[in-house]
């Protein structure tokens, strides 16, 4: 394919190492050049360790520019970029929080409803505009976007096993003793608590025999919510049982990706949920309560839960503990759900999208002209 | 129960199973239903900043820097310790980063929103040359917070010794109050016993009247009938 002097951009507000969407844009970067494209990535805050991947937004020449993707997860003080946009632009709807999950004094819920205002002003300024996942896809819908597709460019499946696994020190892990493990921030729309509450129901049904421990790995976003919660644990004495470690490296978390059990997930609202991709990815069964886009990101993969209800997800897990086989069949189909994602499989699907799309632009600049 | 995503598990069979399980658990003797998580628990009074664990004093500064930096009560040895620390003239500040450096304190630095300050501060003081340099400085840095943190600790001494003795002066006139009330009754009970003593006397007597006319009629009654008993056998 002879795409060498198409030039295809992204742009991201903010960019951050690690965050989700900053590896979105690698990941479809590295997807675009693949295709061929010239592809470069600017944004507005860039940290230290990304200026020699990332450009400052205003080095930007959109005259030169024949598709800019711009990445929405958040909304932001650029407006004008979109609104005065000198190039064609299509969109890479990432979800945003909803506002009700934030402090109303906070920076997040100006910018959670700010985000949503925008996503809806600017439906007909993009000429496209890609989901990360069908409940995202569904709400450019809702929003009047045209031309839109799902395509979960996100994941960098290679990079998942580069890390060296490290056992982590001095959490009070009995090695004797199983791990059911969950990850991620711990903030109120991730529900934890239910966590906990559904840890006692197995814990009675257990009776001692063979008893998980719960790692429930993540940074703080909301320190309330991570007092209310060791607080919790502290209620139902459950010290020794559930450990909350804070934020892991790379390396601790791929050692308890290796050594858990199972995969607990009780969040309530995920736009995608990566950590159910890498549970997949080293075999780990995910049991989750169907909310928001956890079911279309797991496909065929895990057990789904219609209720959140903590003892049914004790039920659930004593079961699958006791069977080998069903935990065989979920570490099958959670790497079969892998492919989905798999850059293989994306870049066909993408390039036809963006052909679509860069025939559109061309179309609409003969009609300006 | 779950939704059935994949052709290759036997939902069905795996939903009755789960049912099974979860009907077992909820119909068990001693199945109790944990105390639900409640919004409330954050009301719980909490210390969440290093300003705000300053402004304690003794043993509440103890308590309060093991629950913030280490996440956890203080034990009685812990708590001993750093007590006599603080009665024999340590500074606050310099417990604060005691607790800082352990490996508890870094497992859980996460929690504590001043930790990586305190860790510094104590790292540059350990520094050869620097560190004493450091030592110098550091008061003459904080010389200026340090006096409006003593102003504000006499003025909270003076507001509530003030207090205190209001409060005193308040309970000795309540304690008066019930004396003479609790006096008042006493002499209100002294009087009600004697007016049913004189009762009970004047019931005993009344009592001792009767027995002596019961006596005297059984008296009669029994010369009476020893006289018709005699007259009954002179007329045989």
């Amino acid at each position: 394919m002879n795409n060498n002097n198409i030039r295809i951009h992204q742009f991201t507000p903010s960019s951050a190492v690690g965050d989700g969407v900053t590896t979105s844009l690698f990941f479809t970067q590295k997807l675009l050049q693949s295709l061929g494209y010239d592809s470069t990535i600017f944004a507005d805050n860039i940290p230290k360790p990304l200026k020699g991947r990332i450009q400052h937004y205003s080095e930007l020449n959109q005259s030169t520019t024949d598709l800019l993707l711009i990445h929405h997860s958040m909304g932001h003080d650029l407006d004008d970029l979109i609104n005065k946009a000198a190039c064609p632009i299509a969109m890479i709807y990432h979800n945003i929080t909803p506002e009700h999950f934030f402090e109303k004094s906070s920076a997040e819920y100006k910018y959670s409803l700010k985000g949503r205002r925008q996503l809806k002003q600017w439906a007909s300024k993009f000429i496209g505009a890609i989901g990360v996942s069908p409940y995202n896809t569904e709400e450019l819908l809702t929003n009047g976007y045209s031309n839109t597709t799902t395509l979960p460019l996100l994941i960098e499946l290679d990079k998942f096993g580069k890390n060296t696994p490290e056992q982590p020190r001095l959490w009070g892990l009995n090695p004797l003793r199983p791990i059911l493990l969950s990850v991620g921030r711990i903030v109120e729309n991730k529900r934890q608590h239910l966590l906990i509450e559904a840890y006692w129901a197995l814990k009675q049904m257990l009776k001692g025999n063979a008893l998980p421990q719960l790692v429930i790995a993540g940074g703080t976003t909301s320190p309330d919510y991570e007092h209310a919660l060791r607080y919790q644990i502290q209620a139902l004495e459950l010290e020794a049982d559930i450990i909350m470690p804070g934020k892991c490296t790379d390396q601790e978390l791929t050692w308890l990706y290796q050594h858990s059990e199972a995969y607990w997930c009780s969040s309530e609202h995920e736009g995608f949920c990566m950590p159910l991709i890498e549970a997949g990815y080293f075999g780990l069964p995910v049991i989750a309560f169907a909310s928001s886009n956890i079911p279309a990101t797991l496909g065929q993969a895990g057990l789904i839960l219609e209720n959140s209800t903590p003892s049914l997800l004790a039920a659930t897990t004593k079961v699958l503990l006791e069977d080998y086989s069903l935990q065989h069949r979920l570490n099958v189909a959670g790497k079969e759900n892998l492919n989905r994602y798999k850059a293989s499989t994306l870049a066909p699907q993408l390039a036809e999208y963006l052909e679509t799309l860069l025939r559109e632009a061309a179309l609409n600049k003969v009609a300006e002209a | 129960m779950l939704i059935n995503n994949n052709p290759d598990i036997d939902f069905e069979s795996l939903n009755a199973r789960i049912k099974s399980q979860l009907d077992d658990y909820e119909a068990a003797e001693n199945h109790i239903t944990p105390p639900s998580f409640d919004e409330q628990q954050k009301a719980e009074p909490k210390v969440f900043s290093l300003e705000e664990l300053l402004t304690l004093e003794d043993e509440a500064f103890i308590e309060y820097a093991y629950q913030l930096i280490l996440n956890r009560q203080a034990d009685h040895e812990g708590l001993d310790h750093y007590l006599h620390l603080l009665r024999t003239g340590t500074d606050k500040t310099r417990i604060i980063g005691i607790l800082c450096s352990s490996a508890e304190g870094q497992a859980n630095a996460h929690l504590f929103p001043g930790y990586r300050k305190e860790v510094l501060k104590r790292r540059l003081t350990k520094l050869p040359v620097v560190g004493t340099l450091f030592k110098i400085l550091l008061p003459l840095l904080t010389v200026g917070p340090f006096r409006q943190h003593v102003n504000a600790s006499f003025n909270h001494f003076h507001r509530v010794t003030g207090a205190y003795s209001a409060q005193q002066h308040e309970n000795e006139i309540r304690i008066q109050a019930l004396i003479d009330d609790q006096l008042a009754q006493r002499k209100r009970l002294t009087a009600y016993q004697e007016q049913l003593l004189d009762k009970i006397y004047a019931q005993d007597a009344r009592i001792n009247a009767q027995a002596a006319v019961i006596t005297e009629l059984e008296e009669k009654l029994e010369s009476f009938m020893k006289k018709r008993s005699g007259d009954q056998g002179n007329h045989e």
